[in-house]
């Protein structure tokens, strides 16, 4: 088997020579499935020198149909010959077969629109904005006195980003705080141990997900604003300090909140192994003891992977109000806290994507296989850098913070 | 004849030599230069007894104790004080030097007309011949002494040999021999190999000694000297011995031991004839065990050159 | 049963090669249990293995077999305790010996060794018969020497001579490690077979990460001379090679935890 692809504006169209049987189906299958991943959504099979096609090789076409259907994309075959039809027509896929000519999917030159990049933002709701809260303001490692631990509900429209513990069952248990993030209600938790994995609470009917937080910016309102991005020409991958500046300018604010769910180039970032007590007996001096105490990502993490961010950027002007962002080291103006859940590879649809949609299908899927507090690792030399992405979408919208926190 | 007589005598005298030998460089894979201090101890020892007049069975005896205590210590400077084995070997072939010399109080003990090992044949043979101190053997004239000696000395290669055998054999004699073998594995299975070391040492000094002992008796004269270069003489003999009949078991090496040695001596024997300076000797043996060592190797590489190329080919 | 008790070694102390190859290790191991170490390379697991084999004496510690203090004995004291098979497989038999010969040292593993013939035809009988389990036609082949067996007959022949006299310990040094896989699947396979019929306590170092979740009850993890995991019973049976993975990948995680992640995180973790 051979295959070809041409890239038209319209389509890939690929051309696949030869046989497509048992021994070149898996093969077949990795490779279109690349396409998608890779955002081409819609495929066109020229299928003029295929000469034979097997059940293996159905069933890669029907897997995929099904990949292409899941992010709204379509698929075709054309110029097929009388064996391929028939047998796609006798085992009930005749549905895929076109009478499209090639050249109706080739244009005579191909064009490349500059007005590109705007096509990638879209405005959801321009009056949208977000009320940002400080629930709680626990720092490590402070003592935790009853008075900081904040009961937090998380509704349906808001974002949240802290440290906090899920609700004992008993007054007297031990509560166990580790880093979580919550997004649109549905909390992922990572218990502070090193081995487990994060744990994840959902919504349900009349059931709305609650922890005890020692730490918490809580943020409520809508997104304004999408921005897809993808990788473009001497450019593989975005930074989350160019992501979250994008995120004030494409809102016109000094303080944003946002919302990214993109495959990771890769992430650095941290979180707690072993959760902090009300006695703090811990000063972090001591390097070999505060391992013991914080999981370090150590390389860039989950490269490949979808990761679902809640994360609020300000204008470093403002940091002397909230001393809870960090200046990035890339760009000093600029001030951001944010954590991130790690989800399987999932593709995600072309255009404009609906946010809670997004995560619904998200938490129904395979589990969340990490959770970390993003970290800009700056140090000279051995650094790691800032967390990085190489294509998805950024949801966000301008933030401001409520009057009276704490 | 008398040629071959005395090459087969002292082919048997020096076999037990060789099967001393065969346990510290072959068993326990010992390079063990003792070698020359012993037997030269057997000698000097059993010289000196004889001519205090002990019985020389028990002046023989003691020379082979005596041996066994000096291979110990080889094997303990080894074992206990971790020195290299060469260098083990020779601290005790130069204190032995030192301890020959004070056994005999000179260099040199000449054995005249003293009872020897052999006297019990001797006395046998001279009574069936009416007192003829010659016989005639195929129409050769034979001393009966040169015989007598012969025969109590391929007695007691046969005995020593038989009990060598045996021991080798029995569970002591096979954790010896897995000793030179694969160390690790020996100490796996719970086996003391320090102490396998040492005892094999002792007894192939023991025998060394004891081959020393004969020789002494036969030679007729005990010297300081008398143990330069036996080591590679016995080495020879027992490269000789594994040509000429092989190593497949104990029984072959062992015969191959005692072949080897007495074939080298008849060899030995006919260079002299053919006009071999006998100060040579040492150098053409040398040569020789020096040539036995490396055959293989060249063997080995041409026949890769050799297969090599004609795959080219 | 065997218990290792704050047992540290380290090897060329006070040079640049210092490495402390075991840092106060404890560990017990029950009677009937069958327990592998795995771990990176230099992580110490064949180490603690050989200090317990009394290859060296440790720096620190006590070392108990069945109560019994066995942290002076020299090793091939120990062997009567212990039985063992190396990673290498010409390690453990004598290669110019027969295998009868061999064999029967492994009879005599830590007792006296009389001065009365070895081999007789009721030894080699009962050695034939022993043989015979193995499967590999070696029982016709007792006057063979062992050298001309194959590593994998070895190994076999190996492990078949550790627990010929019910060893109290069983000691597996990767012994499947130097083998092509077809044998070392084969004595793997037969490890597991002795271990249980026996019901031996055995204690195995290895490299694979499938022998580690399919052969022992236990699987303790190694790092840098120290214990970092250790999986038992329930935890044990729940255990995939993708756990260990994990675990692995986050000791090393945390191997890269210096003094500049901590000043990193002092600085920018809120």
């Amino acid at each position: 088997m051979e295959i070809r692809t041409i890239k038209t504006d319209k389509a890939l169209l690929v051309t696949i020579k030869e046989r497509l049987d048992a021994s070149w189906s898996e093969y077949f299958t990795d490779t279109f499935l690349e396409y998608i991943r890779n955002g081409e959504h819609r495929l066109v099979i020229d299928a003029q020198e295929m000469s034979f096609l097997s059940s293996a090789g159905i069933r890669s076409l029907l897997l995929v149909s099904k990949e292409l259907t899941k992010v709204k994309g379509d698929f075709r075959i054309i110029n097929s010959n009388e064996f391929v039809a028939n047998t796609l027509r006798t085992t009930g896929f005749g549905v895929w077969l076109s009478e499209a000519k090639a050249e109706d999917i080739l244009p005579a030159t191909k064009e490349i629109n500059e007005a590109d990049n705007l096509k990638n933002l879209f405005i959801i709701s321009k009056d949208s904005g977000i009320t940002l809260k400080l629930i709680s303001n626990w720092k490590p490692w402070e003592n935790i006195s009853e008075s900081k631990i904040k009961r937090v509900e998380f509704l349906p429209d808001s974002f949240a980003l802290g440290i906090a513990a899920p609700p004992a069952a008993d007054k007297d248990a031990v509560l166990k705080f580790g880093d979580f993030v919550s997004l649109c209600g549905h909390i992922v938790y990572q218990p502070p141990e090193e081995r487990s994995r994060p744990d994840y609470f959902l919504p349900m009917e009349n059931f709305v997900p609650q922890l005890q937080t020692i730490q918490c910016i809580y943020a409520q309102g809508e997104m304004s604003h999408l921005l897809r991005f993808s990788p473009e020409e001497n450019k593989e991958n975005y930074r989350i300090g160019e992501l979250a500046s994008q995120a004030l300018s494409i809102t016109g604010s000094s303080l944003a909140a946002f919302v990214i769910l993109a495959e990771a180039d890769g992430l650095v970032g941290a979180h707690i192994i072993q959760s902090p007590e009300g006695e703090q007996s811990f000063t972090p001096t001591d390097f070999k003891k505060l391992r013991d105490w914080l999981s370090f990502s150590g390389e860039r993490a989950y490269a490949g992977e979808q990761t679902l961010i809640f994360g609020v950027v300000a204008k470093h002007a403002l940091g002397g109000k909230i001393d809870f962002l960090i200046p990035l080291s890339s760009n000093p103006e600029i001030a951001i806290h944010a954590h991130t859940t790690i989800f399987p590879y999932q593709t995600l649809q072309n255009g404009k994507l609906d946010l809670m949609h997004q995560i619904t299908k998200f938490f129904n899927g395979p589990p969340p296989k990490g959770l970390m507090h993003l970290i800009d690792d700056n140090r000279p030399s051995t650094g790691l850098g800032e967390s990085s992405f190489t294509r998805g979408a950024m949801w966000c919208a301008p933030a401001k913070w409520e009057e009276d926190n704490v | 004849m008398n040629l071959i007589i005395g090459a087969f005598t002292i082919g048997l005298i020096l076999s037990l030599l060789s099967l001393g030998m065969l346990i510290s460089f072959r068993m326990i894979r010992f390079t063990d230069i003792t070698v020359d201090g012993s037997i030269t101890l057997g000698a000097s020892l059993t010289a000196v007894l004889i001519m205090a007049g002990w019985s020389p069975w028990l002046a023989t005896l003691a020379a082979f104790m005596a041996g066994m205590i000096a291979g110990s210590i080889t094997g303990i400077l080894y074992t206990r004080f971790k020195i290299q084995e060469i260098l083990a070997g020779i601290l005790m072939m130069t204190a032995l030097y030192s301890i020959n010399l004070r056994i005999m109080g000179k260099s040199n003990i000449p054995l005249l007309d003293t009872k020897t090992v052999s006297q019990i044949p001797e006395q046998l043979l001279l009574s069936a011949s009416g007192g003829e101190s010659k016989m005639l053997i195929a129409g050769w004239q034979v001393s009966l002494i040169d015989l007598s000696v012969l025969i109590s000395s391929t007695f007691l290669c046969l005995v020593i040999g038989w009990l060598l055998y045996h021991f080798l054999l029995t569970h002591y004699g096979t954790a010896l021999r897995a000793t030179g073998n694969n160390v690790q594995m020996v100490r796996a299975q719970g086996i003391n190999n320090n102490k396998m070391i040492i005892f094999g040492l002792a007894l192939s000094n023991g025998l060394v000694a004891l081959s020393g002992a004969l020789l002494a008796q036969y030679q007729g004269f005990a010297d300081v000297q008398m143990g330069i270069g036996m080591m590679v003489w016995g080495l020879a003999s027992i490269i000789i011995g594994e040509a000429l009949v092989g190593k497949t078991n104990i029984w072959t090496t062992i015969t191959g031991a005692v072949l080897g040695t007495i074939l080298f001596r008849l060899l030995i024997a006919i260079a002299l004839r053919w006009g071999l300076n006998p100060n040579d000797l040492k150098l053409v043996t040398a040569l020789f065990v020096f040539a036995a060592l490396v055959a293989p190797q060249l063997f080995k590489s041409f026949h890769k050159k050799f297969t090599k190329s004609s795959n080219h080919a | 049963m065997l218990k290792i008790q704050d047992v540290s070694k380290t090897f060329f102390p006070h040079t640049v090669n210092e490495v402390q190859a075991l840092q106060n290790i404890d560990l017990t191991i029950d009677e009937g249990s069958f327990t592998c170490i795995i771990g990176t390379n230099g992580s110490g697991k064949s180490t603690l293995l050989n200090a317990v084999a009394g290859t060296f004496i440790p720096d620190s510690g006590t070392i108990h077999i069945d109560g019994l203090e066995i942290s002076s004995w020299t090793e091939y004291q120990r062997a009567r305790l212990i039985g063992r098979v190396f990673q290498n497989p010409f390690a453990g038999t004598a290669a110019e010996m027969t295998i009868a010969e061999n064999i029967v040292l492994a009879m005599k593993r830590g007792k006296m060794h009389p001065l009365t013939i070895a081999l007789n035809k009721k030894v080699k009988s009962e050695i034939s018969d022993r043989i015979r389990m193995l499967k590999m036609g070696l029982e016709d082949r007792l006057d063979n020497p062992i050298g001309t067996l194959s590593g994998g007959q070895r190994q076999a022949l190996t492990l078949l001579m550790a627990t010929w006299l019910r060893p109290r310990l069983l000691l597996l040094d990767e012994h499947t490690a130097a083998l092509d896989p077809k044998s070392a699947a084969k004595i793997a396979e037969l490890t597991s077979e002795i271990i249980k019929e026996e019901k031996l306590t055995a204690l195995m170092v290895t490299h694979s990460m499938q022998q580690a979740v399919d052969m022992p009850d236990r699987i303790v993890m190694m790092h840098r001379g120290k214990i970092v995991e250790d999986y038992q019973k329930e935890h044990k049976k729940r255990v995939r090679i993708a756990d260990l993975l994990d675990t692995f990948d986050r000791v090393q995680k945390r191997e890269l935890f210096d003094e500049s992640v901590a000043k990193l995180l002092i600085r920018e973790y809120i």
